[in-house]
């Protein structure tokens, strides 16, 4: 007599679920991020203590190692950063930008942009990484 | 005679694996792209070059004059010593700007030409943290 074997249920992974929690994740990461619109930009913070956590920027202005500006991810001259900041300004009194500076740079580099936004009316926030 | 009736239909059931492929695409482009770090910094009162220091400067203002080595602290001619970073902040401490009038709490910081960004970065945000006002000073 023929043994008749015994059918192996088929095994079915559903996947719906998966779908919903990729695009919560999705979600989230659109309204907890920021994007890094200078990743490729050469640049090391200076270390301060007393620094504090800041709120991610509206606006960033980087000088890099080799003393070039970038403002919102592009590279731009002194004059530009000023009049763009000088019309953003204008519109809103409490805009503030935050600049970054590499650390080796001198005097001769970095305060001419210092002065720069100054003069633009808006207001800075110099970052660094804090001292441990 | 073979019976007419309406036609059964088939299960439907959209095909749901490209949509998690898709998702996780876009999840992967997201971490790639964005940062959650919140940046850490200093909000730096700096009164622009339309008002230079130089004509609001008193003989007692307090002035940090910084060179590649030294940090030298003076409030008058006669009134200046070389100070390490932390007798600085003690220094910019004790002044207490935040209860000064808003034009007494300038602090002129003189940098040297060869002076790293990081050195005067330190002095800036000490005399920020304190609740003082950097005036830069031109050579």
């Amino acid at each position: 007599m023929a043994i008749r074997r015994r059918k192996k249920p088929s095994l079915v992974l559903p996947l719906s679920s998966m779908g919903d929690i990729a695009f919560l994740l999705i979600i989230f990461f659109m309204l907890a991020s920021n994007f890094m619109k200078t990743g490729n930009v050469e640049l090391e913070k200076p270390d301060a203590p007393s620094l504090e956590q800041q709120e991610p920027p509206k606006c960033s202005v980087l000088l890099d190692k080799d003393g070039q500006i970038w403002f919102e991810g592009t590279q731009v001259s002194k004059g530009e950063v000023t009049s763009a900041l000088k019309e953003l300004a204008e519109k809103d009194h409490e805009y503030t930008v935050h600049v970054a500076i590499h650390k080796d740079l001198t005097k001769r580099d970095f305060m001419p942009l210092i002065e720069a936004i100054s003069e633009s009316g808006a207001k800075m926030i110099l970052t660094g990484e804090p001292e441990e | 005679m073979k019976r007419i009736g309406p036609k059964r239909q088939g299960d439907v059931s959209p095909d749901l694996t490209s949509f998690s492929d898709i998702a996780n695409l876009l999840i992967i482009f997201f971490i790639l792209t964005t940062s959650l770090v919140r940046p850490f910094g200093r909000m730096m009162d700096m009164p622009s070059s339309a008002k230079p220091p130089t004509e609001q400067k008193q003989s007692d203002t307090p002035t940090v004059r910084l060179t590649t080595d030294r940090i030298v602290f003076s409030t008058g001619e006669k009134n200046e010593k070389e100070v390490t970073m932390n007798e600085l902040r003690a220094e910019l401490w004790r002044r207490n700007f935040p209860a000064q009038k808003p034009d007494k709490r300038a602090v002129v910081v003189e940098t040297a030409p060869e002076v790293k960004y990081e050195r005067y970065y330190q002095v800036a945000t000490a005399i920020a943290a304190a609740g003082g006002v950097v005036a830069v000073m031109e050579e």
